[in-house]
């Protein structure tokens, strides 16, 4: 882009992001199939990934705190699907974002921050699972831009929604 | 009247004699004062029981002498609100019962006013005086009946009944003569003894109680507990869980023994259930029944086998509203709020598919044989009392008089008709129903349980008998039922519940007929009405005499003979003429499990026919043992309960006087400090044995303890390498410092704090060691009996474990209360928020707990917040109701305090 522009580069100040911290911040792992005494072996499972995000500012300047949040629910595809086990993992990091405009800093913190936790995310539910018992489950990649996107619409839809009624 | 001529040759050699001669004079004097008392006028009748109340408890006359004057004012009293003029008979009844003695009168001899004349007596004295009757609505009928008479002497009445208000309560208590069932008293008792101040207590003391039926509050209902108890934790899923497993058990693989009441698995029943419990899960892999985990298991399934073998409905207990409300074997009421213990209850709860009420712990609990000890005289009446009078004397130290009748009895007791089969016995119950509602003789059928009167009501359709079925079911219209059971032609099927109390009037109820008339044509004069019912009534009542009066069936024979007697005695009420007979199969409850063999030979020697029933002295005799042998049993379990509660007994009443001192005294500094210098010597005892020297001495034991206990940093050390210093002078300075720090409290508090947060500190805790060690006790019960394995004798070893574990549990109070008020200290602006909302919290959850389905509002964690949130793509189903998304580690919203994933949203 800067070749592009050709413009040097101190006409808009060098984006600064650093990963400060991250970690497991909540997590939970229940496992019926052990609970309950389920015949387990060669159930189909049903996978579901429920992703949601959370950014809040920390009281240190530049500093943000980017939670995302994983809810994957394994149900028996056959019968009477019941729940086979239920993993929730909070997982966050600490970032130092300076020189990001004002309005770009939202899509900044939520899709830029979560695609650089996702990896580990992603390792963490591959262990807990195999752990319990269950063949590792490698969660198919987030594409955040796209989920960005699509809850920008959901919410101007919730908007015009709400609108007639005020 | 009745000469006493008469009298005094029906009681002529008895054991009464001496009694009754001495109270012949008495009711003699009585007699004499009649015309006196007749003179007086309404407003004289009232100035006479002030002036008694005054020379009793101001003069210092004792009640023996007022009696006379007493008995014959109350009746006059009678007659003017009433009109009813008490017996000689009745005046004997009043006085025996004066004397402390229970007195046995027939049915229909006017007991209900008997009671008046002892009541009134002892309420002269003004410390209150019970009457104890079997149920509410005869609590109520008789408050209001004879409360009349006491208005006219110028007494208050109360009556007490449940879910009134303290105020209520309190205010029934106070009256001079309080109607009550024995329940409420002995509950009311217990919670009074829970209560936080004397002004909350409701009873004001024990004095004198007449207990009607008392055979019935004393005897049968002695082996049951009065418990009151709070909810512990929650299991009702294993409940259920287990109740579906129940059905699946085969006939081998349990044994039920009808006559101990009891169920137990075999061997295949337990290899079966481990298998079963193993595959749905409730056992975990690899565990056994017998292992010392599996024990709440094992009593699951144990009180989940006995819920459906030895409980069935509509027999033991009945469903209603959502519950399951237990039916007394002896009356054949519901007995709503009792409940079952040990997880029974909630064992029959899963059964039926009601809902499952959680476990209770107990936080009190006294038996009726020791509440009614605790008054200074107690004197009872019933119909039946002679055949247990041994139990009366040895327990209560009740004399049981026999009271002769104003008339003689006029009722035929025939001999038992004993069938082959049951269905031969019910033909021939209904030939003989059929016949007697023929010749218009008005009937009253007695039956054991509600099913069976429902299984006799469908019969009787089935021959076309009109008839009223009068059980707990029916228990509203009971009065109605009652009413009529005398008219001309009446058939009336009941449970046990038409055995004490009910009045069945020849021809019926005048009252209750005059209000129906009155009822359907509220136009007519209401003098006119009655005197053209009366004439009638007069006429059904002639009708129904000449058919031979009240016929009284019974189908079965209950375990006791005071019960059947009890049946007997409906009929033949005050010189009526009656009859009664007890129709008997070989295949009923008492007769299989307890009758002889020999009775099994008599009758195949005699050669019954089919539908032949064989009448016989000698089987009457058989029965009778029968009965006498399940008397005696239950005799001596009663003997036995009440050895093991009198240890109880006596603890309890320790405690609970020592709660009532607390609660009266003003300031109890001084006891606080008693018990401050108690645990000041145990603790030097324990670290600084006497004859110890200093460099023996375990100070910085004794410094933690100091710390621990007294919330004192003394320097121990620095006494202890101080010449001539021993226990005394450590004693001496701990108890100076411990004091100061104190007195520095009562400063930092203000005095009156300070004595509030004593009492409070003291009563807590003597109610929650209290509770701890009935607990205990409950324990030491269920096992002691394996001491008797050791050749030791059970009883005696409770009795000294359980002392031994009282002295500790009194230790443990005063160590506690002393640590309490050591550590007690003014709050802090922000301690008392946070105390409050702790407070709130708890509040909230009990609430919640409560009420589990009704969703709190949420907590602040899942208000909105500025930063967006995104809800993915491959978002799956949304979560139910309306917290939204809650993780799984939050606390629930429901405000349980339990995360998210072990309240609400667990999964099953």
């Amino acid at each position: 882009m800067t070749d592009a522009n050709g413009a040097p580069a101190e006409a808009a100040p060098q984006i600064r992001m650093q990963v400060l911290a991250q970690y497991v911040r909540d997590m939970s792992f229940e496992n019926m199939v052990a609970q309950k005494g389920l015949q387990g072996g060669d159930v189909q499972p049903d996978i579901q990934v429920q992703v949601s995000l959370d950014a809040r500012k920390r009281s240190v300047e530049h500093q943000y705190e980017v939670i995302t949040k994983f809810k994957v629910t394994s149900k028996n595809k056959s019968g009477s699907a019941e729940t086979l086990f239920l993993l929730e993992l909070d997982y966050g990091g600490i970032f130092h974002v300076e020189n990001v405009p004002e309005d770009q800093l939202h899509p900044f913190l939520l899709i830029e921050c979560p695609r650089l936790l996702f990896p580990f995310v992603r390792r963490i539910i591959s262990d807990v699972t195999r752990d319990g018992g269950f063949p590792p489950l490698n969660v198919d990649t987030v594409d955040f831009l796209a989920l960005y996107r699509m809850e920008l619409a959901r919410r101007a839809e919730a908007q015009k929604a709400a609108q007639p009624v005020q | 009247m009745l000469g006493l001529g008469t009298l005094a040759r029906k009681i002529f050699g008895t054991p009464n004699d001496r009694k009754v001669k001495s109270v012949r004079s008495l009711v003699a004097r009585i007699n004499d004062l009649e015309p006196e008392f007749q003179a007086l006028s309404d407003e004289g009748i009232k100035q006479k029981t002030a002036e008694f109340q005054r020379r009793v408890q101001e003069g210092g006359e004792s009640l023996d002498d007022l009696l006379p004057e007493a008995f014959a004012n109350c009746r006059e009293g009678a007659r003017r609100a009433l009109g009813l003029r008490a017996f000689d008979v009745q005046l004997m009844g009043g006085i025996f019962l004066h004397q402390g003695n229970i007195a046995e009168m027939k049915t229909g001899e006017g007991k209900t006013l008997v009671a008046t004349f002892p009541a009134y007596l002892n309420a002269l004295a003004g410390k209150g005086v019970h009457v104890v009757t079997v149920n509410d609505y005869l609590a109520k009928r008789d408050a209001e009946w004879m409360g009349k008479v006491y208005a006219q002497l110028g007494l208050a009445t109360g009556v007490v009944y449940p879910f009134q208000s303290d105020e209520e309560k309190k205010a029934a208590y106070a009256a001079d003569i309080t109607y009550a069932t024995n329940n409420e008293l002995g509950f009311d008792y217990l919670r009074d003894n829970m209560k936080a101040s004397k002004e909350e207590m409701r009873q004001r003391g024990h004095f004198f109680a007449i207990v009607d039926e008392v055979d019935s509050i004393l005897i049968d209902e002695a082996r049951t507990p009065l418990i009151i108890s709070g909810p512990s934790q929650d299991r009702s899923d294993l409940y259920t869980k287990v109740d579906k497993l129940i059905p699946e058990l085969l006939e081998e693989h349990y044994k039920l023994d009808e006559k101990t009441r009891n169920v137990t698995f075999t061997e295949e029943g337990n290899e079966f259930l481990e298998k079963r419990l193993l595959e749905t899960g409730l056992l975990p892999e690899g565990q056994s029944l017998y292992d010392p985990e599996s024990t709440t298991i094992v009593h699951h399934v144990n009180q989940g086998l006995r819920a459906h073998k030895l409980f069935n409905r509509d027999q033991q207990y009945i469903v209603r509203d959502d519950e399951i409300m237990l039916i007394d074997e002896f009356t054949g009421r519901m007995m709503r709020g009792r409940r079952l213990s040990d997880g029974l209850h909630q064992a029959i709860e899963a059964k039926e598919g009601v809902s499952i009420q959680p476990e209770n712990v107990t936080l009190a609990s006294v038996t009726f044989q020791n509440y009614f000890r605790l008054y200074e005289k107690l004197g009872g009446m019933t119909g039946t009392a002679a055949t247990e009078a041994e139990e009366f004397m040895e327990i209560y130290g009740l004399g049981v008089v026999e009271v002769p009748t104003n008339r003689p009895v006029a009722r035929a007791d025939e001999h038992d008709a004993v069938y082959r089969t049951a269905r031969e016995k019910h033909d021939g119950i209904v030939a003989s129903i059929k016949d007697a509602h023929e010749r218009g003789q008005p009937i009253l059928v007695g039956t054991t349980s509600i099913d069976k009167s429902e299984a006799l009501s469908d019969l009787l359709k089935t021959a076309g008998i009109p008839h009223n079925v009068l059980n707990a079911r029916q228990h509203e219209q009971e009065a109605q039922i009652v009413a009529d059971a005398g008219k001309l032609g009446a058939v009336t099927i009941a449970t046990n519940m038409a055995g004490r109390g009910t009045d069945i009037q020849l021809g019926g109820n005048v009252e209750m007929k005059v209000m129906q008339a009155l009822a359907a044509d509220p136009a007519a004069h209401p003098d006119e009405v009655r005197a053209r019912i009366e004439a009638e009534h007069a006429e059904e009542k002639e009708r129904v005499k000449e058919a031979g009066g009240l016929f009284v069936l019974g189908t079965e024979r209950h375990e006791s003979r005071r019960i059947d007697n009890q049946l007997r005695g409906r009929s033949g009420r005050q010189g009526d003429p009656g009859r009664s007979a007890f129709f008997l199969s070989l295949e009923d409850d008492l007769m299989r499990i307890f009758g002889s063999d020999r009775l099994d030979k008599v009758l195949s020697t005699l050669g019954m026919k089919e539908g032949e029933a064989i009448v016989h002295p000698w089987v009457n005799k058989s029965l009778e043992k029968a009965q006498a042998k399940v008397e005696a049993r239950n005799f001596d379990i009663r003997k036995q309960l009440l050895k093991f509660d009198d240890v109880m007994n006596d603890q309890r009443k320790a405690i609970f006087s020592q709660r009532l001192e607390i609660m009266e005294t003003e300031d109890l500094s001084e006891i606080a400090q008693d018990m401050r210098y108690q645990v000041i010597d145990d603790l030097i005892d324990q670290h600084m044995p006497p004859r110890s020297y200093a460099d023996q001495w375990d100070i910085e034991g004794m410094h933690r303890a100091v710390q621990d206990k007294l919330g004192l940093d003394a320097p121990l050390a620095k006494w202890a390498q101080e010449e001539g210093v021993d226990q005394d002078v450590v004693r001496e300075r701990l108890c100076e410092a411990s004091d100061r720090q104190m007195t520095e409290k009562a400063e930092a508090f203000g005095p009156e704090t300070m004595r509030s947060i004593e009492k409070q500190i003291l009563l807590q805790t003597i109610d929650a060691k209290w509770r701890e060690h009935l607990l205990t006790l409950e324990h030491l019960r269920s096992v002691v009996g394996f001491r008797g394995y050791a050749q030791r004798d059970p009883l005696s070893e409770y009795k000294t474990e359980a002392f031994a574990l009282f002295e500790s549990m009194l230790n443990s109070l005063r160590q506690d209360v002393t640590q309490k008020l050591a550590q007690v200290r003014p709050l802090s602006e922000e301690e008392q928020q946070a105390m409050m909302r702790q407070f709130l919290d708890q509040q909230r959850a009990a609430a919640a707990a409560e009420a589990p389905v009704a969703p709190a509002p949420q907590p602040a964690a899942a208000a909105p917040q500025p930063t967006p949130e995104l809800v993915g793509a491959e978002a799956g189903e949304p979560d139910p109701a309306a917290w939204g998304n809650v993780a799984r580690n939050d606390p629930c919203p429901c405000g349980s305090g339990l995360k998210y994933k072990h309240c609400h949203g667990r999964l099953d």
